[in-house]
This record gives C-alpha cells, structure tokens and sequence, in this order.
C-alpha cells in the first residue's frame, strides 16, 4: 500500500500555552489547585481573583459580604500574594493575571513577593490584563472615573516597559465585549478603538520616551473570545491581525513587523453555553476552539476553555481537567500542528475578511465621530451599541430565527447523570471561607508595623496626586503590609468613585417582538389598572457582581412590556437597593445575582427591605442559582426564582405581573 | 389624613413615598384624597425652602451637575428631595428610569430623597403630577431639585418605541 500522508514523520508547530483559568476559596487552598493543575501538564497559571480583589475592598467591607473566596482567590495584603505562590517558582513561571482596576496593586504585591523569593522584577514573565476600557462597557470591575482608569493603566505600561522586560502590562480584551453581546464587528472594532486610546495616551507620557515606544505598542497583547460560528470567528483574527499590523505602521510608525505581530490568547465563548442539556457544550467548546487554532496565520498563543457545566456554576477540578484534555488531545493527537496556513489563498475567506475589515473601519469612524473611546464610554453611546446587540440576539432566540438546541429546538432529553451528583455536578466555596479570610487580615493588620504601613501609604497618595507614576509606591506599600483595601481606598480618594452608564435607556426590542409581547403587555395593563399606577419595578444588582447582562434584558423587555423600570446599574448595597425601593414606589424587586452570593445577599436585602416596612413588596430573584438553592431562596420569601433556562422573557414579565398582582390582591 | 400631613412635613421618608404614590395613583377613589394632600401641603413649604429646576436636552449635563449640587447640600447639613423625570416609551408605556444613579447617594445617607417620575404621554417637560409632586417634597424637604428634559426636547439616539 502507498505510503499515506499519515505515516510519514512531520515537524510539528509548538502547541499555544495551555491554560486554565482558577483560584478560589484562600490563597493557600487556589496554591494547591496550581500546583495540581501544573502537575496535570498545564504550561502556563492563569489567576482568578475574587471580586473584592479585583475592585479594591478589603474582605471585610460591606460590600464584600458575600463575595470573599467566591469566584477566585481572595488576595488582601502581600502575605496571601506569598501563599498563593508558596512552592512555586515565580523565576519559571508564566503567570496570567485577569486583574484590572487594581492592576498596579496587584503587580506590585507579585513584584514584591517574587523578590523575597530572591527573583528579581526584570526576571518575570507574565500578564496582567490591565484593560480599563472593556470594564466599563462589559466586565464591571471598574472603580475610578474613565480617564484616571486610563491613567493608571498606563503608569503599569511604563513601569514594566523599564523594570519588566518579559512583561506583558495589558492584554486588550475583546473577549468581555462579545461576552456582553459584541457581534464579531463591535467585538473587534471596540477593542482596537480601546487599544489606540491607551497607547495615544502613553505616548503623550513624559516617562515614556519617543525611542522606546515602538516596545510599548510590541507589549500589548489581546484577549479574544470565539464563538460558535467559527468560520466567521477565524476570518475576524485573520482581520484583527492584518488591521493591528496596520494601525501600529500607520498611526505610530512602527517599522519592525516583530513589534507590530498580532498575539492573541483566547477563552472561547462561555455565553452561548446552556443550562439545558448542559453536556452538549463540551461540543460547542470544541468547535469555538477551531476557530482560534485553524489557521495557523492567526493561530492563539494562549487556550483557555470554559468547562460544561458552565452554565450552572463553578466548575470542579475534574470539569476543568476534562476542558484541559480536549486542549491536549487537539494539540497532540491531530494533525493540526503540521501543516502551514490552510486557508490563504482561499476566495471565500478573502472575501469575507474583506467584508468584515470594512465594517470595521466604518465602526471605529462611528466612535471617533462620538468624540473617542473616553467620550463614548462616558455619554453610554458605546455601552448602548453591546446591550442593543444583545437585546437582537437574545430576540432572535425567542423568536426560534438562531436554533440553540436544547434551548429552542430538539428539547426532549432523558435526565443527565452529570448533575446527579449530591454536589448538583459543580463546585460550591464553604461560606466558611470568608470569616477564615477576614480573621487572617485582622491578624495580618495587627502584626505588621502601622506607622510604615501608614508612612508608605501617604507615600501613595501623594505620588497619586502629583500625576507620578503610582507602582513603586504602590511596591512600598505591599511590603510595609498595606491591603487592598487601603490601596483601593486611596485611590478613590484621589481620583474620586465612578458609575457607568447602564446603555438600557434608549434601547428597545420591541420592534422584533414576538406575539408573546402582546400577552405581557396586557397583563401589566391589566395590573397597572388594578394599582391605579403603572407598574414600577426595581431592577437591583446587590454586592460585587458585574454580570449586567441579565438585569440590561429583563429592564428592556419590562420597559417593552409596560413597567416602568428603574435600575441603576451594578453593585448596590442591600441598604443602597431597599431605600431605593422605598423612594419610588416599587410594586416589585427584580434582583439579579451571578456571582453565586445569593445565599448571603438575599436575605440581606430582605432584611434592608424589612427595617423599612416593605415586606409586603414582593421579591423575585434571577441568575446562576443552582437547583439546590432554590428552596432555601423561595423559603425566605422569594416570590420566583429564574434561571439561564428561562429565556422567554415574555413569560417572564407575565410571571412578574401575576407576583404583584397576588401581592395586592388583584386578579392576575 | 391630618397625620399623614404631619408626617409628610416631618419629612418622614414612608409617608413621603405614600403621598407620592397616591398623586400619581389614577384610581378614581384616590383622587380626592390626593387633592386634599396637596391642599394640605401647598402653604407647609419649610421655611427658606427652594425649589431647584435643571432643564436642556439629554446629555448636557444635568444629572451631574444635580448631583454635586445635592452632594454639597448635604454637606451643609440640609435635607435634600429630587425628582428625576424621564420619557415613557410612546408604544408601550412603559420607561427606564435610571437618573437616580448619577446622584452619588453617601452610603444610609436617609436626607436625600430620589423619586424617578416617567413622563407618561407628554413628550418631554413635565410628567402628570410633577408639580403636585413638588409641593410634597417642599414641605418635606428642605431643598427640592427638579430635573426634566426641556419640552420639545427628544433624548439621544431616540427610536421610535
Ligand atoms: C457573560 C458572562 C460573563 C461576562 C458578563 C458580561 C456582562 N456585562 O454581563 C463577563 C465576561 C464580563 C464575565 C465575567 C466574569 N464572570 Co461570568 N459569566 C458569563 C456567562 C457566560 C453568561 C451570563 C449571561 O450574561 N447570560 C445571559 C443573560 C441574559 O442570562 P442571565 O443573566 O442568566 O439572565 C437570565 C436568567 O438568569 C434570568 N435573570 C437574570 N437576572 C434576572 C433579574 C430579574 C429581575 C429577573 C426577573 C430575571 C433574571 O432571566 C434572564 C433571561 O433568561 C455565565 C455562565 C452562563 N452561561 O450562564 C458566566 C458566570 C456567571 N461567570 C462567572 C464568573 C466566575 C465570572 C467572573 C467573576 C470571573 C472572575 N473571577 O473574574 C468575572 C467577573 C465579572 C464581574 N465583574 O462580576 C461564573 C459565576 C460562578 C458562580 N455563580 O458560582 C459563571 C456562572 C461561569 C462559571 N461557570 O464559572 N462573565
Ligand atoms: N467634560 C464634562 N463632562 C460632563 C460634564 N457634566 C456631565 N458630563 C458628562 O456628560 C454625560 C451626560 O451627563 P448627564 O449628567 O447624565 O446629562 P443629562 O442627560 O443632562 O442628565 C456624562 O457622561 C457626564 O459624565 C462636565 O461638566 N464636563
Ligand atoms: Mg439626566
């Protein structure tokens, strides 16, 4: 028989980083799962940090209650930075750290730690994702105002640029934008916009000079997500790259191709993945993976996948095995790695990237024509583009026109022994792990030296002040001991707390709707005539969760419907959300919570709601509540809870009338 | 009756949002009562009350500016109520009410006082029962501050829901 293709020996490409992305509970418990995970033949740690973490509270702020340990690694102060790393060594690691507003704290606290390991800055490798622009449009984790966020980005950029030779300081994330709903046009066009905004901005630094900014613009990396429909999600790389290696050459006159190389890694796209019939999507997680490494012109430097339970919680350490494998089995067990770009040459390709790259460039005129990135974000235009296009898609769903199977077609499935488990198939944090992490703070606090923890902390504040770059302070005040907290609380001093705008105000699904429309609005007419006032509800975000999308959906489909809406967007306080509803007059409560701290953050609200006398209004609750939750929710008094699984809003505004009107003894 | 006006000019917050709901309430059997409120109210403005308004198409700034002005008036101590108007959807009825979130509310900070109001079928200006809303708030609080989009105006990248 001829020899096959098959059996003759090839040289295979070098596989992308594999990675994935954990860290939860303490650092101490987020160590072990590293070294496992490292253990497992993962290349490369990619760090998740809780929310506190990421927006710079302390573990024991009231907004925090809740959300300590949830859904990454806590890290307070540079004795949970060592722990964290405890046993592994920084000199050799390649670290990914998803972490944004406090960027600079939390390079400083691994600057530090890896200095008392005896590995000097210059010697580590790594990334933070340091991407302001996407925290305001999708991600949430912002505290200060658009134009010191950019501000301190670039204070990480020119730091590392001199200090940190091996260090990527920003990753441009376009993935968090297609996650908010970003077609492949907005996804790309947003995060080049983003991207020329904070490179303008460093360029005009005076720490920065003419000479070595050709090195800034090799530096940035990208972020990226990869939907289902991957043929399109590889000809937008394809885009990306050729548009990236353009505006470096035409706009910042970069003349090295090496620096104006397009280097992406990847989490493939997490919002398409379903509650129902939840083991289909370690299918869709493997064809969005194509996407990304088909083509060997734009192929990822980097892999993380989500797991498939990733519509009902956090994944467990064998879910997260069981994505790293399909990773592994790509990379060794096909033939992918051998060839060279399969797809040049090719006409439809060309054309669609053709197609894709001017749509793009007619969407990045549109935000300069908005007045920049700075001026879109601020005045909500950009914000409103993302919760317009996720308001299309979700409709498209509703009305059957984009089949989800086991959504919306092919429903009848016999019961998935996956979540028979007793743990419900995923992984769930000890509550217990936020009182363990507040006790070890109080301890860090007393044991170190107040005065240097204070005298470095001025330090801070006045470098902040002045405009200097804030990362040596920022070095000084992890070593003297200074927590998140105080660092976060410094800078919000400084620069002052900021409110995004919601994007909900002026979008409107109306005009696609579906006959069930109809249906929902007679009923809230129905009701509004029984209260005598059109029905108000209070759409409310309680503690740190950024997850917007949920409550954006629902408060457009209830303007749609009828109700008047209020909601201002994330991070209330239970206290902040029971006063509000007390002032307008609220006939019903819609809270939306993902972060998986509904078991503390309901009954606080409950209790706000009571202290206030509004026990009567009635409560519905929506968001990532898995199964064995529900009871404990609906026994406090909750009037009906939602889940991914309920993806026709019509019913669900209908369900919300009928709450409200048993609440005031009106026929629904 | 007489204690809610009591009530209402001692600038409780409960019996604030009641006679708020009542204004707005359309139920024949409400209307009555809601006019004597009112009566009631109108002479009871706190001494060296005022009344603020902040007018002028989407996006100049009004809620921004009403928020630091609210923020400095809590800062001298005074008690603070706004009324944030915003359009209804023309087809539905329906609006999103989300001004109240530009005002930096101080955290259990119960002196300031936040009543989104939908401009139901009148485009722009003002909603039915702004100004009835307004002698509520004045005897209730010691500054009152109105915003609304000025009359003819049309909000930002407006459809035609
Ligand atoms: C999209 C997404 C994101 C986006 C969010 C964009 C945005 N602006 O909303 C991005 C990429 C930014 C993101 C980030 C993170 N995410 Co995320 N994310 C998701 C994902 C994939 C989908 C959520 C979603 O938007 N669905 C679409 C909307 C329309 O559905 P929904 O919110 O569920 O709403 C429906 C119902 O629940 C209900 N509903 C919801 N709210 C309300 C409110 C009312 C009043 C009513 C009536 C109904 C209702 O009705 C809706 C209609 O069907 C989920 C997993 C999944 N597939 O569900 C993870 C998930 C929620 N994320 C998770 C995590 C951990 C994070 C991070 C915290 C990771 C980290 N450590 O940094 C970050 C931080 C974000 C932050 N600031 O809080 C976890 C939460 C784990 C948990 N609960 O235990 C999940 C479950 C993934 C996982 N398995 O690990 N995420
Ligand atoms: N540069 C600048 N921006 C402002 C000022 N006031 C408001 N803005 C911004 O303009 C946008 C609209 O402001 P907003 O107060 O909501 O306007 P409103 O619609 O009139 O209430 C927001 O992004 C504000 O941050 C100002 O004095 N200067
Ligand atoms: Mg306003």
């Amino acid at each position: 028989m001829a020899d096959t293709v098959a059996s003759r020996p090839r040289k295979k490409d070098r596989p992308w980083v594999i990675r994935t992305y954990s860290g939860h509970s303490s650092a101490a418990a987020s160590n072990a799962l590293y070294r496992e995970n490292l253990a497992r033949g993962q290349t490369g740690l990619s760090v998740a940090f809780d929310l506190p973490t990421q927006t710079g509270y302390d573990a024991d702020h009231p907004l925090a209650t809740g959300e300590v340990g949830k859904v990454g690694v806590p890290i307070g102060h540079l004795g949970d930075m060592e722990a964290l790393f405890h046993g592994i060594p920084l000199r050799e690691m390649n670290t990914s750290m998803t972490i944004n507003a406090t960027a600079p704290w939390l390079l400083a606290l691994y600057v530090a730690a890896a200095e008392r390991q005896g590995t000097p800055r210059a010697g580590l490798r790594g990334t933070t994702q340091n991407d302001l622009v996407k925290e305001f449009l999708a991600r949430g984790t912002y505290m200060l105002p658009p134009e010191p966020s950019l501000k301190l980005q670039a204070d990480v950029v020119a730091f590392t640029v001199r200090e940190m030779p091996q260090w990527n300081p920003v990753n441009v994330c376009s993935y968090h934008l297609q996650e908010a709903g970003a077609t492949p046009v907005l996804e790309v066009s947003f995060a080049l916009a983003g991207a020329l905004a904070l490179l303008d901005q460093v360029r005009g630094r005076a720490d920065v000079d003419a000479a070595t900014f050709p090195e800034v613009v090799g530096r940035l990396s990208f972020f990226v997500n990869a939907g289902m429909r991957f043929i399109e999600e590889m000809v937008k790389l394809r885009v990306m790259g050729g548009l990236w290696d353009r505006l470096c050459r035409e706009r910042y006159g970069v003349t090295d191709p090496k620096l104006r190389r397009f280097r992406y890694g990847v989490q493939v796209n997490s919002l398409g993945l379903t509650e129902q019939q939840p083991e289909n999507n370690v299918y869709r997680i493997a064809l969005e993976m194509l996407g990304v490494v088909l083509s060997k012109r734009a192929r990822a430097r980097a892999v993380q996948l989500p797991a498939w339970n990733e519509a009902l919680g956090l994944p467990r350490p064998w879910d997260q095995q069981w994505s790293l494998r399909l990773q592994q089995i790509m990379a060794h067990e096909t033939d992918l790695l051998e060839y060279g770009d399969l797809f040049d040459g090719s006409t439809v390709i060309a054309e669609l990237e053709a197609t894709l790259a001017a749509d793009v460039e007619r969407e990045m005129a549109w935000i300069a024509s908005e007045g920049g990135v700075v001026k879109a974000v601020q005045s909500g235009a950009m914000k409103e583009r993302l919760v317009a296009a996720n308001t299309e898609r979700l409709g498209r769903i509703e009305r059957g026109e984009q089949q989800v199977v086991g959504v919306n077609c092919f429903t009848e499935s016999a019961p998935s022994p996956l979540v028979a488990g007793a743990d419900g198939g995923i992984m769930t944090v000890d509550a217990a792990a936020e009182r363990e992490q507040i006790a070890r703070l109080a301890a860090w606090r007393a044991a170190r030296s107040a005065d240097d923890a204070r005298a470095a902390l001025s330090g801070l504040r006045d470098a902040a002040r002045a405009g200097d770059n804030v990362m040596e302070a920022s070095v000084r005040c992890a070593l003297t001991g200074v927590t998140t907290g105080e660092w976060g609380g410094v800078m919000r001093e400084v620069f002052g707390e900021y409110r995004a705008p919601t994007g909900v105000g002026a979008v409107s699904g109306a005009a696609g709707a579906t006959a069930g429309l109809g249906r929902a609005r007679e009923a809230v007419e129905r009701v509004s005539a029984g209260l005598g006032r059109r029905l108000k509800l209070l759409v409310g975000k309680p503690g740190l969760d950024g997850h917007s999308n949920g409550a954006e959906q629902i408060a457009v489909r209830a303007r749609d419907a009828g109700m008047e809406v209020v909601y201002e967007g994330i991070r209330l306080t239970p206290e902040q959300i029971a006063s509000a509803a007390e002032e307008e007059g609220a006939h019903a409560i819609g809270l939306s919570i993902l972060s998986g701290s509904h078991l503390a953050l309901v009954p606080a609200v409950f209790a706000a709601l009571a202290a206030r006398g509004l026990e009567g209004v009635p409560v519905v609750v929506g968001g990532i509540i898995p199964e064995g939750d529900r009871g404990a929710l609906e026994a406090l008094g909750v009037a009906r809870v939602f889940t991914p699984s309920d993806f026709d809003l019509n019913a669900i505004m209908v369900e919300i009338a009928g709450a409200v009107a048993r609440a005031n003894g009106l026929a629904e | 009756m007489t204690t809610e006006v009591e009530r209402v000019c001692a600038g409780e917050r409960r019996a604030v949002a009641a006679a708020l709901n009542l204004i707005e309430s359309t139920r024949g059997s409400d209307r009555a009562a809601a006019e004597a409120l009112v009566d009631a109210v109108a002479g009871r403005a706190r001494p060296g009350g005022q009344v603020v308004g902040l007018t002028g198409p989407p996006g100049v700034g009004k809620s921004t500016l009403g928020g630091r002005v609210v923020g400095e008036w809590r800062r001298r101590g005074v008690t603070v109520g706004v009324i944030a108007v915003d359009p209804s959807s023309r087809a539905s009825g329906g609006a999103v009410l989300g001004d109240r979130s530009r005002i930096a509310k101080p955290a259990g900070d119960d002196g300031v006082f936040i009543r989104s109001m939908a401009a139901r079928d009148r485009l722009g200006g003002l909603a039915p029962g702004t100004v009835e809303a307004i002698l509520v708030m004045r005897a209730a609080f010691d500054r009152v501050l109105v915003e609304t989009v000025g009359v003819g105006q049309s909000e930002r990248s407006r459809r035609s829901w």
